[in-house]
């Protein structure tokens, strides 16, 4: 009993070496990444998103794929415009919005290169892109999107938008301290050559994204005007992005 | 005539022998082996955010016993006190005055040992008691097998290892607090009145070591009822208490200056600090967290995210083993409850939980000795090279993710969590501290500008001041460019050490610097543990 009692602690001992080497031993290598980051490269089109799971190997990926991945695509707040989209990932992770038909999927070493096509939506206007000087890479649940920031009181106003089937509005609470400061809801009213089209209520749940129908504006310019109030201001530091889709 | 003197040589040399082979000399030999590991493992461990300001209130706690001596009477009056000792009233002096007298002796006067080494000296020496007293305590209560297996344990304990490096307090008082369990024992076995002292000395010692040694008597004294009730043990080990009350008020009054005013106003505002400790930010699985109620299962899952899973099984073995022996549930109650009160009290909502293991890690001793019980009996009766290898086996584990993981000790993750990544993947904390950034230094000396201004993040001043006094960072640098946005926006260089709640701070920096491509990144098994971003040339 107590031989088979030692013989179990032994070959528990090795066995939780052999898992801990093994862990060490599975970590993509610099030249891997290198690697991918050459193939895609060589394969990527203007227009191309490239993303990176699970999200805590981020840094390493910017690290490695450089000038490919910019802030604007690092912190890239609708990827819906983007038809081709480079996933690079390790651990079998997955990137959420990396759905699409796969047409080319190829490991170096563990690193593992995905290229999904989707059908991509048309952005006729982008108002975070409109804006260069307010527009920043806010922290909305930990995660980085390039936004426009707006306080509670304020109105956003962007004249002769091309109008198109759809705004695309995504936005959410900045900044981890602002969500633990408060939790109230803030509204951004989103009127169209004065008619309020829609309220959408944001709150700490992260980003959220919504799409406004505005087919019956489609087809000429319009003065689009952004508002948001919230019945306690304090702490709420919102961030939005929003575009016309065709 | 020369038998004569040969005699006295001969029983002198018995005499060493046998007192070399007593579990006394045995246990301080184990001390000083592991306290020679970490003296040489804490060379490369960068400075952490804490033991920064003990590298300062330690200088101001050696200056003010330096001042007692040159003129008692300036020392003495309270605004000298509040000066030196007001700063930092969060825990006792005895740490810090040790800290500074450390680093006043070893460093400035003899130069023996850099600045930081002489600051983290005593914590490495205290904290490697605990081996020693593990293999006491493991040694009296089981066999000497136990004990040895018990200190193994222990000091292959991945994150002990780490933290018993730093000039800070946690795994100090792990080892008083030891020291106290270990006496108290003796005084139930035999009670009498030089092990009530000896116990109510040690009480003093590990109330001015840290905080957690307050809940020692509550422990103790209902494992005392049991004793006495249930196992009928002898009543007037009940002076136990007596000595614990009089040695724990005694030392920690008594050695620290800042309480000798308004004594029980100080007390309680020393007590208040932590009833009403500041909610600092943690990540657990994904979420964080920085306000009650904190996650009930955290120092249990942490616990078993952290510790080796063999030592974990061999804990719940040697649990039921003294348990089930004659008379020894009294001991299973013992260790039982001083590993896992400290559990408890961390798992009540309203505890703040932002040091990860280190606020429980008084209870990973008592966790070292179960499984030394049960790692001895396993490898009963095998011959002595068989036994030796089961025991190495069973401590392979921790040797090898201390190891492995050092100079990131924060960041180790056992098997059962996947190691870093599959901590990573659960959205684990990391790290804190700020401490990881001291691999890079050697990097930055040699390839960065003359008087560069860096940002460095959650690396505070002090620490980065240490780095340049040490040499190991060049003095040209800038010093703190600031906090935040503003820190970054005066940098030319910015450190990002990843937490959650520090995601806004890579943000700023892209927004400042204008670019999302880190220069440099350092990781531990493909997880970054510092991101390093230059902003670019205009």
């Amino acid at each position: 009993m107590k031989r088979a009692f030692a013989l179990c602690v032994a070959l528990a001992g090795l066995a939780e070496v052999g898992v801990q080497t093994a862990i060490y031993l599975h970590v993509p290598s610099e030249a891997s990444w290198d690697a991918a980051a050459a193939y895609v490269r060589a394969q990527v089109q203007p227009g191309d998103g490239i993303v990176f799971a699970p999200h805590w190997v981020d840094p390493i990926g910017r690290l490695h794929f450089g000038d490919l991945v910019s802030v604007e695509e690092a912190a890239r707040p609708d990827r819906s415009r983007q038809a081709r989209l480079w996933e690079v990932s390790i651990r079998g992770a997955r990137y959420p919005e990396a759905v699409g038909q796969v047409t080319d999927d190829r490991s170096f070493g563990r690193v593992r290169v995905r290229r999904i096509e989707r059908p991509a939506a048309k952005v006729l206007f982008d108002f975070t892109a409109a804006m260069p000087e307010r527009r920043h890479v806010g922290e909305i649940d930990f995660l980085p999107y390039l936004c426009l920031p707006a306080r509670p009181g304020e109105t956003l106003t962007f004249k002769d938008v091309p109008m198109g089937a759809s705004i695309a509005v995504g936005g959410g609470i900045a900044d981890f301290q602002s969500r633990y400061d408060s939790d109230a809801p803030v509204t951004l009213e989103t009127s169209i050559d004065g008619e309020r089209l829609s309220d959408q209520s944001f709150d700490n749940d992260g980003w959220r994204r919504v799409a406004l129908d505005t087919a019956r504006f489609a087809g000429h310019p319009a003065s689009v005007q952004f508002h948001l109030t919230a019945a306690r201001p304090r702490s709420r530091t919102f961030c939005f992005h929003a575009e016309v889709h065709q | 005539m020369t038998d004569r003197s040969v005699r006295p040589a001969r029983s002198l040399a018995r005499m060493l022998a046998r007192a070399l082979r007593s579990d006394y000399a045995i246990a301080l030999g184990l001390s000083v082996i592991w306290m020679i590991f970490l003296l040489i493992a804490q060379r490369g461990t960068g400075f952490a955010r804490d033991e920064g300001f003990y590298f300062h209130f330690g200088r101001l706690a050696w200056e003010w016993i330096a001042e007692l001596f040159r003129n008692p009477s300036a020392a003495l009056k309270i605004s000298s006190i509040d000066q030196h000792f007001g700063g930092n009233f969060e825990h006792p002096a005895f740490m810090k005055m040790l800290f500074g007298a450390s680093e006043a002796l070893l460093h400035e006067r003899l130069g023996l040992v850099s600045i930081s080494t002489g600051f983290r000296l005593p914590g490495i020496v205290i904290s490697a008691l605990a081996v020693g007293f593990c293999y006491l305590f493991g040694t009296e209560v089981d066999s000497r097998r136990a004990g040895l297996c018990a200190a193994l344990l222990y000091a292959a304990l991945p994150r002990v290892f780490f933290h018993a490096q730093l000039a800070a307090f946690d795994t100090a008082v792990a080892t008083t607090g030891l020291a106290v369990v270990w006496a108290y024992w003796r005084a139930l076995r035999e009670p009498r009145l030089s092990r009530f002292i000896v116990c109510g000395l040690f009480y003093g010692v590990a109330l001015a070591t840290k905080l957690n040694a307050f809940f020692l008597p509550p422990i103790l004294f209902v494992h005392w009822l049991v004793h006495v009730s249930v196992g009928r043990g002898d009543r007037r080990s009940f002076w136990v208490f007596v000595a614990m009350a009089i040695g724990g008020p005694l030392i920690l009054i008594g050695h620290w200056p800042w309480v000798w005013t308004d004594t029980f106003s100080r007390l309680g505002q020393y007590l208040s600090f932590h009833l009403h400790h500041h909610y600092y930010n943690t990540a657990y699985f994904g979420k964080n967290y920085n306000r009650p109620p904190g996650p009930a299962s955290y120092a249990f899952v942490l616990t078993a995210f952290t510790t080796p899973l063999v030592t974990l099984l061999l804990g719940l073995a040697g649990l039921v083993l003294v348990w089930r022996a004659r008379a020894r549930y009294q001991i299973a109650l013992l260790w039982g409850l001083n590993f896992l009160v400290p559990l408890l009290i961390i798992a009540r909502p309203k505890t703040p939980i932002f040091g990860g293991t280190k606020h429980w890690i008084n209870a990973m001793p008592f966790l070292a000795l179960f499984a030394g019980v049960a790692l001895a009996r396993a490898t009963e009766g095998l011959r002595r090279p068989l036994a030796a290898l089961v025991i190495a086996l069973a401590a392979a584990p921790g040797v090898v993710d201390a190891w492995h993981a050092h100079p990131f000790g924060l960041a180790q993750y056992s098997a059962l969590a996947g190691g870093v990544p599959g901590a990573a993947d659960h959205g684990m904390l990391r790290q804190f501290w700020g401490y990881p950034v001291r691999p890079l230094l050697p990097w930055m000396n040699e390839t960065l500008p003359v008087g560069t201004q860096i940002y460095w993040h959650d690396t505070n001043y002090e620490s980065v001041a240490t780095y340049k006094q040490q040499g190991l960072l060049r003095k040209d640098f800038g010093g703190d460019t600031g906090w935040e946005e503003q820190g970054i926006s005066a940098s030319r260089l910015a450190l990002v050490i990843p937490e959650l709640h520090f995601a806004k701070i890579e943000q700023w920096i892209w927004n400042s610097y204008g670019t999302a491509t880190p220069i440099r990144i350092l990781t531990l098994d493909g997880v970054p543990m510092v991101t390093v971003y230059r902003r670019p040339p205009r």
